[in-house]
């Protein structure tokens, strides 16, 4: 009934865009900024940019760069990362983010994403569940992956949900940077347990892959990393050789977000143009 | 050239850096207004707001900003109020029990009978055709509640969310107000700030 999105997700280590595989051996992709105009002009429906060190780190310089890129780019930005109180969210709102996306600070701090929910609306705030499967488990990660909450994942999304989360961001450590597929299993169980939106994470190198999940409405967006990001970068490849030295594998099929869009369409898939 | 300084009040939890750098980018001039001053000297005035009713209406309150509003829509040029700063233009809401709006334009703000929160692209339906919107554009929406007018005809465009039909934005006199966020929704929402700031507009009933 409502229209289905695409999100850019933009991971971000220091200046640069950096992508792996199950969340490790990261590559260094480019600068963000190139990225994240070259999908709002190809039509990309949100921006999602994490800064994955920060939570480790403790520190944020995505401020500087949030504002930096809402001067060039209107359409809606969520930023995660590193955010661990209430100040942060509104430090993260004045630079420029329009949703902010909580995990691990959730995850230390129970009583954070109430008050969070709370004091800036439930609308704001989406909830990041990084999964892993575990002796036929799905455990809920943090700190981008590295430590185990031992909480189970389909218990902890109901827990956000009742705990005042807007919405519920799926990325899979197991299907991450892999192109196989998204977790469609974990996610036609979360999808039949809870009301607020999903969005799916991890794994996608085809449009079919896209087409299914929304044609068995199972998400209410997709969030893509590797699949968009080896695709622009095949498109600099061609115009830029000298600065652009990558080698892109076969198993990313060659399309843009103008194309995700015109096949779901095809597929009475409601989207936005 | 003539540059078109616009005031942006403050009434504080709002993302007022993409209103800010939407403004710039189409080459007008924002200047962000805090409590009491006179609004009189700006071409336009746009009043945004994330946040809950209450506290939004309070501020007002507190900051004196009430007069300065009304005096500045009383003169005619263009006031723009996105999203709650829409819904602190009508009669009451009844987020947290009830509160007072600016009563500008007489009507309830409501919450969605569904409890949902409506997050996403929407399309607008055009009830009143101008140079703003389009049939079918795409517009950002974030909000749990919505603008219920007394008097229907005032409303410039409809969307529909989970199956209720509801007012997305309305013209009102020199007001123009709009539930989805402008700033936030790619070319067509820059189009809509360009021409309501500039005046570049028909309305016909």
């Amino acid at each position: 009934m409502s229209f289905k999105r695409i999100i850019a997700k933009i991971d971000i280590k220091g200046e640069n865009v950096v992508k792996g595989v199950h969340f490790e051996g990261l590559r260094v992709l480019g600068k963000p900024n190139d990225f994240a105009s070259y999908y709002y002009n190809n039509g990309i429906d949100e921006i999602f940019f994490q800064d994955i060190i920060a939570t480790s780190y403790g520190n944020n310089c995505l401020f500087e760069f949030i504002s930096k890129i809402s001067e060039n780019i209107f359409i809606p930005i969520i930023v995660g990362g590193g955010i661990r109180t209430l100040k942060d969210i509104e430090k993260m709102f004045i630079h420029g983010a329009d949703r902010v996306s909580l995990n691990s600070a959730v995850i230390k701090n129970r009583k954070f994403l109430n008050d969070a929910a709370r004091v800036f609306g439930s609308a704001n705030i989406a909830v990041n569940i990084e999964v892993l499967k575990k002796n036929n488990n799905y455990f809920a990660y943090y700190e981008y992956g590295r430590e185990n909450s031992n909480l189970n994942v389909m218990d902890w999304a109901r827990k956000v949900q009742e705990d005042g989360a807007g919405e519920i961001i799926l990325s899979s450590i197991d299907f991450d940077g892999t192109g196989k597929g998204f977790e469609v299993e974990l996610l036609k169980e979360i999808k039949q347990n809870i009301s607020i939106p999903i969005t799916i994470h991890g794994g996608c190198s085809k449009i079919d892959q896209i087409v299914n999940v929304f044609r068995n409405d199972i998400s209410d967006a997709i969030a893509l990393s590797s699949v968009l990001h080896y695709n622009y970068l095949r498109k600099k490849i061609k115009t830029d050789k000298k600065n652009f030295n990558f080698s892109i594998n076969d198993k990313w099929e060659d399309f843009d977000i103008k194309k995700i869009k015109k096949t779901l369409i095809q597929e009475k898939i409601k989207v936005r143009i | 050239m003539s540059s078109k300084n616009i005031a942006v009040i403050n009434l504080g939890t709002s993302n007022l850096r993409s209103i800010f750098s939407a403004c710039k980018y189409l080459d007008f001039e924002p200047i962000l207004v805090e409590g009491g001053k006179n609004l009189s000297s700006f071409s336009c005035a746009i009043l945004p707001g994330v946040g809950a009713f209450n506290h939004a209406a309070e501020r007002i309150k507190k900051l004196d900003l009430e007069y300065s509003i009304k005096n500045f829509i009383k003169s005619g040029k263009p006031f723009l109020g996105i999203c709650l700063g829409m819904q602190l233009l009508l009669s009451k809401s009844e987020e947290f029990g009830e509160t007072e709006g600016l009563n500008i334009i007489k009507g309830n703000v409501k919450k969605f009978h569904s409890k949902k929160i409506h997050i996403g692209w929407s399309q607008v339906k055009v009830l009143r055709k101008q140079k703003l919107l389009k049939d079918e554009d795409f517009m950002y929406f974030v909000h749990s509640y919505y603008v219920d007018l007394v008097d229907k005809k005032n409303a410039l465009t409809n969307t529909n969310f989970d199956n209720n039909e509801f007012c997305s934005s309305f013209i009102y006199e020199n007001i123009l107000a709009c539930q989805f966020h402008p700033e936030k929704s790619g070319p067509s929402g820059l189009n809509l700030l360009k021409k309501f700031i500039s005046q570049e507009y028909n309305y016909y009933d």
